[in-house]
């Protein structure tokens, strides 16, 4: 005679085993990833199917209860498939002394980190990277938020103005830099020609041989580009402010300069914590520019180096033109660094900004 | 109880497509590796089918004469075609190791010059070739492309050369009459030019590709064939002052360069040379083409690298541009139709196709360039060195002159400081050494 066991005591039991089966689908998922990884494809597509059939069960016995685990299931797997996987697999990467073909069998530990941190070019583009980030900073903030408060007044024509200047931002990068190329190269650029008709030939200058000057031609071009999205953020900004407040703190006789300091920039500090921080990652991850403007080597003499010049320089070489060597398990190494780097700078700022937005 | 009846349809359509996916899945896996499609032809008829190989390269722009090469390949060996895949030089290093890691790819693929040809051979991603192919009508140099620890990875079939074009209209109108063979001479030239109002010479800074062919060309003329020996082998410094002397020579040329050559990328510094902007250039026999492109009533002349003196040689750089690998995921049946490919392109008719179609310099024997008369001048150089980057200690000169080449031109830094950081990139090439090591 079969004892019916109690509604209560099989649920639990039902938790259990669901638990079990999400555990087992992760480990599956995982070894199907590491065949894959090892080019192992019949047997990554055994365990996927193997994977696919328990987590068929596992999400049949947690719907009743928790439905909302099927919605995110599909979601999980695909992020875990295609970034987090793909991560380790990089870290993993960075550990061999690897040039990219055939599978990574030179493990060299450290290595690549230790030698990163010793390397004086990722150590010179870094600081060009942070250099690079402070003068868009700066610009932004202070040829930026004036611009949006000028186009916030409603000027005459401020749609044009508004449309004119975001223009940058959707031309692509290395358009961008090739259209200033052209501007500052040394034998078709227009800007010399127009020094000397404006009578100043003494002002023509190797713009982009210049080891001084180039660096921060580069600043201008990568500003210019990009000056679209803190004036489109601080304009948003700037529309949400409520007019009472303003209009009540007018009343109360602030003058244009005191609303301003007292009500309007407290506001708009949301918006300037997602604009440093957006902007932080975008000079971070400066490539083309550079690229077009400094080459692949960061000329003049690695002036113009930026950290994503020197990994690509590692990982894919020169360009073919000279030949160099390839060593895309440092260039890994040199990504994940610094992936960290961000990761870390970027969690102080938004903690800090947060704190800043709070205390205003 | 209407819920209890949705839940209940959900998890059983939820099992019953997973089901059916994971079924489909192993399904198409369980299959056994004998069970995949195989030709129903008798082999004795499958013999006598066409076969049919694919080829990967990575010059876009030359893709219908690598078809004329095929068709003329297909003309002597009706029973085998080859399919062409071009693909831009950028992305063709990523499209085939891609390809290569996982086991697939072309059965035939345009193989990278040493050292960068190590990294495949140690990969296993080239067949040996070794007993297969017959190189005993290509010339030497050629044939230490393509051998590594004594073993042949692929067979050459084109090669390119680097000396310095000229325009000859210019130089009759400087009253130039004589090409210049020593350094002085040719000082003496640019001098001339100049004062004629001609900018004598073209050339790129800024990414560091002319200076440093003009260093290697200049520094070859220096070393000699022994001299680059003992350079790879570390006995010879790029320090000694005959080797700082180079730098110093292209530092006393800088009034002869177009002005602002720092800043002068590559591909204009081409520009100059090809508008007839300038007089002169480094110039290789895979440019020719490009030149008279833009000019097709272009006279130009070309003579070799000038040396330092008279006691040494004038001198050309060579760097091989066409080498076909086989891959070993070829289907096993296609090996024998690949192996009579690569036989083809080392015989005098196969580098004549190449020469006729692609105009790269041919690497057999006896087999003369054909078209234009420089081609031939170039093959008949009196000293042939490597381009330094397709040896491994001297590979990363190259990176140096691009991202420290301004230095050299510096006059507040003595020449022998650049020449310093030149040895230190041999120096630590040497001290890392690869297992395999190139044929030098």
């Amino acid at each position: 005679m079969a004892i019916a066991m109690p509604q209560a005591e099989r649920a639990p039991n039902r938790d259990r085993l669901a638990l079990v089966l999400g555990i087992a689908a992760a480990v599956l998922l995982l070894i199907a990833l590491l065949l894959m990884n090892r080019l192992e494809s019949r047997y990554a597509f055994l365990t996927l199917g193997a994977f696919v059939l328990v987590s068929a069960f596992f999400l049949t016995l947690t719907y009743p209860k928790r439905p909302y685990i099927a919605f995110i299931f599909p979601a999980v797997v695909i992020y875990t498939m295609f970034v987090i996987f793909p991560a380790g697999a990089a870290f993993r990467y960075s550990l061999y002394n690897w040039t990219g073909l055939g599978p990574a069998t030179d493990f060299i530990g450290a290595g690549n980190y230790s030698e990163i941190l010793r390397d004086p070019q990722f150590r010179d583009a870094l600081w060009n990277n942070v250099q690079l980030f402070l003068a868009i900073f700066v610009i932004q903030n202070a040829i930026g938020l004036p611009i949006a408060l000028a186009l916030d007044t409603k000027l005459r024509g401020h749609e044009f103005y508004r449309s004119a200047l975001f223009l940058p931002v959707i031309v692509s990068l290395v358009a961008t830099a090739y259209i200033w190329q052209i501007i500052l190269g040394p034998n078709i650029g227009m800007l010399n020609p127009l020094l000397v008709d404006l009578g100043h030939p003494e002002w023509q200058r190797d713009w982009l041989a210049d080891t001084f000057l180039t660096f921060k031609l580069i600043w201008i071009v990568q500003a210019w580009q990009h000056i679209g999205v803190p004036i489109v953020i601080y304009l948003a900004g700037l529309q949400s402010v409520p007019t009472d407040l303003k209009d009540s703190a007018r009343v109360d006789g602030g003058n244009s300069w005191q609303v301003f300091r007292g009500v309007t920039f407290p506001m708009l500090a949301p918006a300037f914590t997602i604009i440093t921080i957006t902007t932080f990652i975008a000079m971070f991850r400066a490539f083309d520019i550079p690229y077009v403007l400094g080459g692949p080597g960061g000329a003049p003499d690695g002036t113009t180096d930026v950290l994503s010049l020197v990994i690509y320089r590692e990982a894919f070489g020169l360009g073919g033109i000279v030949g160099s060597q390839y060593r895309q398990g440092y260039a890994v190494a040199a990504g994940v660094v610094m992936f960290a780097f961000l990761i870390v700078a970027v969690s102080i700022q938004a903690i800090i900004l947060r704190r800043r937005e709070v205390a205003m | 109880m209407e819920d209890q009846r949705n839940h209940r349809i959900s998890r059983r359509h939820l099992l019953e497509s997973a089901g059916v996916a994971a079924g489909i899945g192993l399904a198409s896996q369980i299959t056994p590796a004998s069970a995949a499609p195989q030709s129903t032809t008798p082999f004795f008829q499958r013999n006598q089918e066409s076969t049919k190989l694919t080829f990967w390269g990575q010059f876009p722009e030359l893709l219908d004469p690598f078809k004329a090469v095929m068709a003329d390949f297909n003309a002597a060996h009706p029973e085998i075609e080859v399919e062409v895949e071009m693909t831009t030089n950028d992305q063709y290093k990523t499209k085939i190791q891609s390809a290569l890691n996982v086991g697939s790819g072309p059965d035939l693929y345009m193989v990278p010059a040493q050292p960068e040809m190590n990294n495949y051979v140690n990969a296993g991603a080239l067949v040996d070739v070794t007993d297969s192919v017959d190189l005993s009508q290509v010339i030497d140099v050629a044939k230490d492309a393509v051998t590594i620890d004594g073993k042949v990875w692929a067979s050459p079939s084109g090669r390119y050369t680097v000396g310095i074009c000229y325009h000859r209209n210019l130089f009759e109108e400087a009253g130039v009459t004589e090409e210049p063979t020593t350094w002085e001479e040719f000082r003496a030239v640019m001098q001339q030019l100049l004062d004629a109002g001609i900018t004598p010479y073209s050339i790129a800074a800024k990414d560091g590709s002319l200076t440093y062919f003009n260093y290697i060309g200049l520094a070859s003329s220096v070393l000699g064939t022994e001299g680059f020996e003992q350079v790879l082998s570390g006995e010879k410094k790029l320090t000694d002052p005959d080797m700082v002397a180079v730098v110093q020579e292209m530092r006393d040329w800088v009034p002869f360069y177009q002005q602002n050559f720092l800043g002068t990328p590559y591909a204009e510094a081409k520009a100059l040379f090809a508008t007839g902007k300038t007089a002169m250039m480094d110039c290789g026999s895979a440019d020719l083409s490009g030149y008279y492109e833009i000019d097709p009533d272009a006279q130009l002349g070309f003579f070799y690298w000038p040396a330092a003196d008279a006691d040494h040689s004038q001198v050309t750089n060579t760097g091989m541009s066409v080498m076909y690998g086989i891959n070993p995921a070829i289907d096993e049946s296609k090996m024998n139709a690949a192996i009579t490919f690569l036989n083809w392109v080392a015989t005098p008719e196969g580098a004549q196709s190449m020469n006729r179609n692609i105009k790269l310099l041919p690497v057999v024997e006896g087999v003369e360039p054909e078209g234009d008369p420089i081609l031939t001048e170039m093959v008949n150089s009196p000293l042939d060195i490597p381009v330094w980057y397709e040896r491994w200690p001297t590979l990363n000169i190259g990176t140096v002159w691009t991202t420290d080449g301004n230095s050299a031109f510096d006059t507040d830094t003595p020449p022998d400081e650049f020449a310093a950081k030149l040895q230190a990139s041999v120096d630590e090439q040497l001290a890392n050494a690869p297992v395999a090591t190139p044929a030098s």
